[in-house]
């Protein structure tokens, strides 16, 4: 036994030896430490090991890790390698889990890649397949990395209606971070929409769901709740903001890009704020960090706000010459909102070529809203298609649940139907043996009284035209020899009594009189436990004797059991049933019970065979008393006061 | 001088008729000058075509006629008392003797309410002594009912509960063991008549509340049936 276990064990059990080589790929590829290049160059060697291996589940896994770890990295051919890899073993799994978890990762791509409609197409399958596996927290996740995307678009509102999906569930789970997430985009959402009162209590809100791990979160917050005070003009107070940012001072070490904005945050609501002097260097020393860090977004910021402070501090080409760097910077990134902007600073600081400028902003104004509308129309069909299909699904799962609700009512109805047939040829069989055993006792009647009538008509006459005939005959002898004759014929007399009186009775005698009561319960019984399908038991005690019970009582019972043995048939649907009579000093006992679905003794509906019953008994001043419940079987007992022995 | 009565005896069996006959003679025999004619018939078609011999100066004297005799439709008699109420009808002056099997009171109750008889014999009740007291009875123009006769009327005429012919029918059915269901179809009554009737009889004979056996023996006692 064992051995045949182990084989079962060596035989399923993927030899997780096979992957071993992965792992130590995928850990180099994950070391920090190293230079890019050579991570990279482990990625593709895990890559194209893990491309000879056979299917498998852990294969699909490894694969996945690969293609986040791509994503990670940067590296489209390797992410796109692995992860188109890790999709078709999930589907080939059917792992309905896998396939949406390949699709996030397809989705995280094209979102780091800036293509929209790709992400949103990926996060909606994603979410789809989430939502089936009823993965609640990842299916909100989904949520809302679609309101991030819709949010982009400018679709404020189906963003919110997205992350509103999302955030119950979050706050149910307590994930802080994602609760953050959410509120900070809504306070994004609702900056964009210049509900500023609105946008602030989001982000304060966020504030309060600070995950540990993530220091600079708070930063960034107070940098957002800047940003917010100085679209409003609240200069003084966007300051307070920033400084309360920059009074954690691992930021400049440990997340230059964000020191480096909230300097440049900082310096230009100081410059709405109080002015030009002693600025400059605050804004360079931003730019500075920027330039280093290659971050361009931020580079096309503090160029625009460098022009703006240049111009107010009356420096005309400095400025000019900034805002076109900015210019050229944000269009070569596509950056199109600072693109816009900075357009519209050199209109103002550049008179000369202002026509040219606003010519320009146009045209870019105008590429800006077609892209977007594409983007956005791109999306919608997405939108419209995954729809469609959820509601196809949705109508097959009911024409599905439809089905089976019919095909239990069919079944039900045959099964009912199966019943009532069982049920009405068992009372058919019942009829028949009624209408059998009234024939049988009618013939019996019919016959007593044809005897009954052959005695009267023809012996008895016959009779007593003999005596008579003899009476009158002249006999002559001794004195005691004709009295012996009289005493002949007063006995023939009686004789014919006697022939009569038995006529008589045996005409006016009750049909089911006179029949031995013990042998033909016993007959009862028994033919009526096969009719009904139901197992009995007679105890008849020693103490009843058959000769010591009224005729009367005898054929009450007889009737009274025959009522119960055909109610317990009809009705009860018993598999045992239980007799026994008993005889005590003043009464006779009879109690009969059954296993069977029993009824509400208190109801008012009785039917006649109770009634009869009780009416029998009654009759011969006995008592009957029923004991039942539904579903727990019936019992009747009946007892019958007899005079003394 | 010598009277020569006609005599008519009907019963389907002949050792009876000849019973009948025998007594005749020991009569004619006991007081000479008086003489009989005798005719016998077995059956009712024999018994009507013996009828239609007699007529108004010459009719039957006495006539005995057996209750139960078979029906005989052709001639429109059913029994006995359908021939004895034909004799009736045709002779008023006919002495009439019933002799019968039957012993129940009402047989014997509605017979008399019917055929009124001369004689009335139950048959079980008679010696040939009896018999010869009937015929010189009847010569007399005196009735004559056998002791089990006597006996029921005088049950009869000492009690005060009056029950009517139908009253007296539902017992006498009851009494053969008729059910009540079936009883509709012999009177005309509805069933639930005969159940309003038979409750009545029940508090007449005083056994209200109790089952027919009650009834049917307390009226046995009394007479009724």
């Amino acid at each position: 036994m064992g051995v045949i276990l182990g084989g079962y064990f060596i035989f399923y059990q993927p030899d997780s030896s096979q992957f071993s080589p992965i792992d130590r790929y995928i850990k180099t590829a994950q070391r920090v430490g190293l230079p890019l290049s050579q991570r990279k160059k482990a990625l593709s060697q895990a890559t194209s090991y893990i491309q000879g291996l056979p299917s498998s589940s852990e294969r699909q896994k490894k694969l996945s890790e690969l293609a986040y770890l791509a994503y990670r990295l940067r590296d489209s051919t390797n992410f796109y390698n692995n992860n188109r890899l890790a999709l078709k073993e999930a589907q080939v799994q059917e792992d309905v889990f896998a396939i949406a978890d390949a699709h996030w990762n397809f989705g995280a791509f094209a979102l780091q890649k800036g293509d929209f409609d790709k992400a949103y197409f990926h996060y909606a399958k994603a979410r789809q397949g989430f939502a089936k596996v009823k993965h609640r927290y990842y299916e909100a996740k989904m949520n809302y990395n679609l309101a991030f995307i819709k949010a982009r678009l400018k679709e404020y509102e189906a963003s919110e209606a997205l992350l509103y999906k999302a955030l119950p569930v979050f706050l149910k789970k307590k994930r802080n971070k994602q609760i953050y997430l959410c509120y900070t985009q809504l306070g994004l959402i609702y900056e964009e929409l210049e509900g500023f009162a609105v946008a602030e209590k989001y982000h304060r809100k966020a504030l309060n769901y600070l995950p540990e791990e993530q220091q600079f979160l708070q930063q960034a917050t107070y940098n957002n709740l800047g940003l917010l005070a100085l679209k409003r003009g609240g200069y003084p107070s966007a300051i307070a903001y920033y400084n309360k940012a920059l009074e954690n001072t691992a930021i400049e070490h440990d997340s230059p890009a964000l020191y480096a904005r909230l300097l440049d945050n900082r310096a230009y609501a100081k410059f709405r704020c109080f002015g030009t002097p002693g600025l400059q260097k605050e804004f360079k020393q931003a730019l500075s960090i920027r330039d280093s860090l290659q971050n361009k977004e931020g580079i096309v910021i503090n160029r625009i706000h460098l022009a703006e402070f240049y111009w107010a501090a009356q420096d005309t080409l400095k400025a000019i010459k900034q805002a076109q760097q900015a210019y050229q910077l944000a269009h070569s990134i596509q950056l199109k909102r600072d693109e816009l902007k900075a357009l519209e600073l050199l209109a103002t600081i550049d008179p000369a070529n202002a026509a040219l400028y606003i010519n320009k902003w146009y045209k870019v104004q105008h590429q800006h809203e077609q892209q977007l509308r594409e983007q956005r129309n791109k999306v919608a069909k997405i939108q419209y298609e995954t729809q469609k299909f959820k509601k196809q699904s949705i109508r097959l799962k009911n024409q599905q649940t439809y089905l089976f609700i019919s095909l239990g009512v069919l079944l039900l109805l045959i099964g009912m139907l199966f019943f009532f047939f069982k049920q009405r040829t068992k009372l058919k069989r019942l009829a028949i043996q009624r209408a059998q055993q009234k024939q049988l006792e009618e013939e019996r009647e019919e016959e007593r009284y044809r005897i009954a009538e052959d005695l009267h008509d023809g012996v008895l006459s016959k009779l007593f035209g003999l005596r008579m005939n003899w009476a009158m005959l002249p006999l002559k002898g001794a004195t005691s020899e004709i009295q012996q004759h009289k005493k002949y014929l007063i006995t023939l007399k009686s004789m014919e009594k006697e022939i009569r009186d038995i006529s008589h009775n045996l005409k006016s005698e009750h049909p089911s009189a006179n029949f031995p009561f013990m042998k033909n319960l016993n007959k009862l019984i028994s033919e009526k436990a096969e009719l009904g399908g139901f197992t009995y038991e007679l105890q008849i005690e020693n103490s009843v004797q058959e000769k010591k019970i009224a005729q009367e009582i005898s054929t009450s019972l007889y009737s009274v059991l025959e009522e119960t043995l055909y109610n317990i048939i009809k009705h009860a649907q018993a598999s045992e049933v239980r007799l026994r009579l008993r005889r005590s000093s003043r009464s006779l006992n009879l109690m009969i019970a059954d296993n069977g679905c029993g009824f509400r003794v208190k109801s008012n509906e009785q039917g006649i065979g109770l009634m009869n019953i009780k009416r029998r008994v009654q009759k011969l001043e006995g008592k009957v008393h029923f004991r039942s419940q539904p579903g727990k079987g019936t019992c009747v007992f009946i007892r019958l006061i007899m005079g003394k022995d | 001088m010598e009277k020569i009565y006609r005599v008519l005896l009907v019963d389907d069996h002949p050792l009876i008729t000849a019973a009948y006959q025998k007594a005749f003679q020991l009569i004619q025999e006991k007081y000479p000058p008086t003489g009989f004619k005798v005719i016998e018939a077995h059956t009712l078609a024999r018994a009507h075509h013996e009828l239609a011999q007699y007529n108004s100066h010459q009719p039957p004297d006495i006539v005995f006629v057996d209750l139960k005799l078979s029906p005989s439709p052709d001639v429109d008699l059913l029994s006995g008392e359908d021939f004895a109420l034909a004799i009736k009808e045709k002779f008023p002056d006919t002495k009439i003797v019933i002799a019968t099997m039957f012993n129940n009171n009402f047989r014997i109750h509605s017979i008399f309410q019917s055929v009124n008889p001369d004689g009335f014999l139950v048959k079980n009740d008679l010696t040939e002594n009896e018999l010869q007291f009937c015929i010189s009875d009847m010569l007399e123009g005196v009735p004559y009912y056998s002791k089990t006769v006597r006996r029921a009327l005088r049950k009869y005429v000492s009690n005060d509960m009056r029950l009517d012919f139908i009253d007296r029918k539902i017992l006498y059915q009851l009494s053969l063991g008729s059910k009540t269901k079936d009883l509709s179809s012999l009177l005309p009554l509805s069933r639930n008549g005969i159940e309003r009737r038979k409750k009545q009889l029940k508090e007449i004979f005083g056994v209200a509340h109790k089952g027919d056996r009650a009834l049917l023996q307390k009226a046995r006692n009394l007479g009724y049936i």
